[in-house]
């Protein structure tokens, strides 16, 4: 059986929870061959893992390749009736329809990139023109034209890919990957399995709001494009996974079937975090696993760790992760541990084995804007180790919605205290550490997840009756 | 020539009669002046007592006339590449880099144009070894045609008029007192000299003045630079090519079948058909002034207005100034097609009245008057081609040109009816890639915004 893994932005380029799930999966269903499907923002990134030797291939579709470089000069032939679908689909979805995703698909076949047709073509030309008229009077064309060029340049990119064979197309998101994986069950008649971690876009949503260049009618534009991409990965999926119910929640809003949405949580190899704890010294010590970057909120954690050495000076904090995926940020997290004067008791690892500090941390703390189901918490819970953490995804549940333990985004004085209690409750932290060693193996254990995947997987592979979109049903 | 325009615009703006003369006058100048100066020095010339003997007038004629006919069809593609890169220099402020650019580009092509002007004149000339002379003045002519060529195109953006007519009149003088010299000794091969004399001279001040008003700094890889811009506007070198090769081919046609040549030659003329072509290109002169003054002008304004609107503008106001760039352009077209029509009709009603003194047929300078009004129409929409950059357009207009004039030449020769037909395929070759270009120009204008946002978007269209 082949799986095809269809991926944004993350496994195997970009290290992080969701690339960790993935590899984990790989690895953990040897007797399945698995390609990967990757859509990159820019080529030649290098691979940060090493693929197990069930990954039989790799396709890396650049997001925002130039189509002028594909030999999309010419006019291809049945450019007039390709146009022609793409129109009718869009004549629908204005007038608050769903698209026919075979018709809309269908009209862009795979290896036909359509980006100099959109513009050049008189009547595709004239719609943007009209959409201009109805939904951006006020302001400069240009401004429109930009956004919808932006933005369909990259769905013709995804549109235009050719997916590799497979069995199963299993999309980790919605947004382009899930849009990809759509189009190749619609082209391939294959099932088509979406995985959400966090909930893709919403978190577009909120950089889109939070990014200055982007205004006016291009952020509302990019923000209805992500929504209408995401309710077409829902109606159109054969099985929708969520890692906790509050997001299958939002899956069911944005049009997926119920009995087409099951809640599969995380899981982690709990006896490989079971380590064998020590007693470092004398100092207490404050662990951030994580990648420094700006979602991990990084800062924040730096300064509620100068609101704890303030009260608590024999504490040592270590952020233990690379910090080469934005450096400019992990510079800016350097620089304010000087200002603040803590620099010599912070100590920022790198990249480094995880275990050798799950042995002495005493908390670790997570200070996310975003998160899904973080598995540093689940690690930390095999490790028998207490968390701190920001209230996000679902941190909540993990945490059994103890306040003591979680603070706001961004509240770095709420982080400090749970830090604080940590370290000033030693016997409650033992019991409460044995207690959420037992829920992890109980719930979150990545046998469980793995047999779970490899009897979907087997399912989708069986010759039962076919799922699709006309015969929606069959949860996991 | 959109920037000359606009100074004439401003004397025609004064509505006063001298404005309006001196801008008509100053006109004729830039468009024709070295053309005008050019065929006075050579009549002047051929005056001359060893020309008017027979077989070396039409030896001094024929070299002439082949000389400048392969000049012009072999210099057009990579003069035209020449003057996009020019062109791309000077608007981007480095004029310096520009004028060194002309330096080496008249440098090389007039020595290359040395061993293959004496390869082609060894070939044309059939008895080499009585007529050295002759082959080494006709590849001297070449090189120095070919020079000049660069060096005129690049002195028209340096607005300095007199120092322009100037280089001509002492270039001209000296062909004259050169071939006056030289011609009793060395007949025809002595006029030649003189004239290849003349044309180095005109050139070489041409390029000083260039270089004086331009400022000379290094341009580094010019030829790779030029290459590149060959590979990149290949449309544009053929679009020049064909329309070089369309305005000569039915003289060579024609001449090849019914043509004189002089003993010992294979310069073949046919001195009736190229003196009546001649005289009808003179005639273009109004027109082309008009096209300097306003067709081109206008288009100009309107274009650059229109392009400024695409990038901040909301879409009625684009659309309005859209439409009025087609609608100005389009009476542009009109008025000046209009213009040279009746500069036409009333050159063709003058003409009976000196029928004996002219040497050919009145009814072929009539049809090559009404081709020059098309071939004037064919120019224009070329030109609004190469503001669009639409080049495949103008490439494909111009081979039409040259295909038409081409195959309606041949035919009429192989039927035997060459004489009666003369000028009809051109007159036709005209009005046909006349049409086609405006049809292609105006069809670019209609669609160019969805163009500029194309090309704005880093994909090429119609290169």
């Amino acid at each position: 059986m082949r799986v095809c893994l269809v991926i944004e932005g993350s496994y195997p380029f970009i290290t992080g929870g969701v690339s960790s799930w993935v590899h984990e999966l790989i690895g953990g269903l040897p007797e399945i061959e698995f390609v990967l499907f990757t859509f990159s923002p820019q080529a030649g990134q290098e691979v940060r893992y090493k693929l197990p030797p069930n990954v039989v291939g790799v396709t890396d579709v650049v997001l925002t390749r130039s189509a002028a470089k594909d030999g999309s000069r010419r006019r291809r032939a049945g450019s007039k009736e390709r146009v022609r679908g793409i129109l009718a689909s869009h004549i629908r979805m204005f007038a608050g329809n769903s698209p026919r995703l075979e018709e809309l698909i269908g009209a862009i076949p795979e290896g036909t990139p359509i980006h100099r047709e959109a513009v050049l073509d008189k009547r595709a030309w004239r719609f943007v023109q009209a959409q201009n008229r109805g939904r951006n009077p006020l302001y400069a064309y240009s401004d429109y034209f930009w956004a919808w060029k932006s933005s369909h340049d990259l769905i013709f990119n995804v549109l235009a890919a050719r997916a590799p064979e497979a069995d199963v197309y299993h999309s980790l998101s919605t947004g382009f990957a899930g849009l990809a994986a759509l189009a190749a069950k619609l082209r391939r008649g294959k099932p088509f399995l979406l995985t959400e971690h966090g909930l893709y876009h919403k978190e577009r949503e909120i950089e889109i709001r939070k990014a200055a260049f982007v205004r006016g009618y291009q952020r509302d534009l990019w923000i209805r494009l992500y929504a209408r991409v995401a309710r077409m990965c829902y109606e159109g999926a054969d099985l929708c996974t969520s890692l906790f119910e509050e997001n299958r929640g939002y899956q069911l809003e944005l049009g997926a079937a119920p009995g087409k949405c099951v809640v599969i949580p995380n899981g982690i190899d709990v006896a490989r975090y079971s380590v064998e704890r020590v007693k470092k010294d004398g100092d207490f010590h404050v662990g951030f696993v994580g990648r420094i970057v700006p979602i991990k909120d990084v800062k924040t954690f730096i300064v509620a760790a100068k609101l704890v050495l303030e009260r608590l000076p024999n504490t040592v904090f270590h952020l233990v992760g690379p910090e080469d995926e934005d450096a400019p940020y992990a510079l800016e997290c350097h620089r304010l541990a000087e200002d603040l004067k803590i620099a010599d008791r912070l100590d920022f690892t790198g990249r480094a084995n995880v275990l050798d500090y799950y042995r002495f941390l005493d908390v670790v703390v997570l200070t996310s804007v975003r998160e899904a189901q973080p598995l540093v918490i689940l690690e930390a819970y095999a490790a028998g180790i207490p968390c701190v953490s920001t209230d996000v995804g679902n941190v909540s549940e993990l945490l059994e919605g103890d306040r003591r333990f979680m603070a706001p985004s961004k509240d770095s004085g709420k982080i400090a205290e749970g830090i604080e209690y940590v370290l000033e409750h030693p016997e409650e932290m033992a019991e409460m550490a044995r207690h959420n060693r037992e829920r992890t193996v109980a719930t979150y254990e990545k046998k469980e997840l793995l047999a779970r995947y490899g009897a979907l997987y087997s399912r989708f592979e069986s010759p039962g009756p076919r799922i699709g979109p006309a015969a929606p049903g069959g949860g996991a | 020539m959109a920037g000359i325009g606009f100074e004439l615009r401003k004397l025609v703006e004064t509505r006063t009669l001298r404005g309006v003369l001196g801008a008509a006058f100053s006109g004729i100048l830039i468009v024709a002046g070295p053309w005008l100066i050019s065929a006075a020095s050579l009549a002047a010339a051929q005056r001359l007592p060893f020309l008017a003997v027979p077989g070396i007038a039409l030896e001094f004629t024929g070299a002439m006339v082949w000389a400048l006919a392969i000049s012009i069809c072999a210099s057009a593609a990579p003069l035209y590449i020449f003057v996009r890169l020019s062109a791309d220099l000077i608007y981007e402020s480095r004029k310096g880099e520009a004028a060194t650019l002309l330096v080496k580009y008249a440098a090389v092509s007039a020595l290359v144009s040395i061993p293959v002007g004496l390869g082609l004149a060894l070939l044309l000339v059939v008895e080499p070894l009585s007529s050295l002379l002759l082959v080494l003045a006709f590849a001297l002519l070449l090189a120095a045609v070919n020079a000049l060529w660069a060096a005129m195109v690049t002195a028209t953006v340096i607005h300095k008029y007199g120092r322009i007519l100037l280089a001509y009149g002492l270039g001209m003088v000296l062909m004259y007192f050169l071939a006056r010299a030289l011609g009793p000794s060395m007949g025809a091969a002595g006029a030649l000299l003189g004239l290849a004399a003349g044309y180095a001279l005109t050139a070489l001040l041409l390029i000083l003045a260039s270089i004086e008003s331009l400022g000379r700094e290094p341009c580094p890889d010019a030829f790779r630079r030029l290459r590149a811009y060959a590979g990149r506007y290949g449309n544009l070198a053929l679009a020049g090519l064909f329309y070089a090769l369309g305005t000569w081919i039915d003289k060579a046609v024609l001449a090849t079948f019914g043509g004189v040549a002089a003993p010992g030659t294979r310069f073949y003329v046919n001195p009736g058909y190229d003196t009546a072509f001649y005289y009808a290109n003179l005639a273009l002169i109004p027109g082309l002034v008009f096209f300097t003054i306003v067709t081109e002008t206008d288009f100009n304004l309107d274009l650059r207005r229109f392009i400024g609107y695409l990038g901040h503008r909301r879409q009625p106001e684009i659309e309005g100034v859209k439409t009025r760039l087609i609608r100005d352009s389009a009476l542009s077209i009109v008025q000046q097609s209009a213009f040279q029509a009746v500069i036409a009709l009333g050159i063709a009603l003058v003409c009976p009245l000196f029928a004996s003194s002219l040497g050919f047929p009145i009814a072929v300078f009539d049809r090559l008057l009404a081709g020059g009004v098309f071939q004037l129409l064919l120019l224009t929409a070329l030109n609004m081609l190469f503001y669009l950059e639409l080049y495949q357009d103008a490439a494909l207009s111009a081979l039409t040109f040259l295909l038409s004039n081409f195959l309606m030449s041949l035919a009429a020769c192989l039927w035997g009816r060459a004489a009666e037909a003369q000028g009809l395929p051109y007159l036709a070759a005209c009005a046909l890639s006349g049409g086609l270009a405006v049809t292609l120009a105006f069809r670019g204008l209609h669609r160019f915004d969805r163009i500029v946002f194309l090309r704005a978007s880093g994909e090429s269209f119609g290169n």
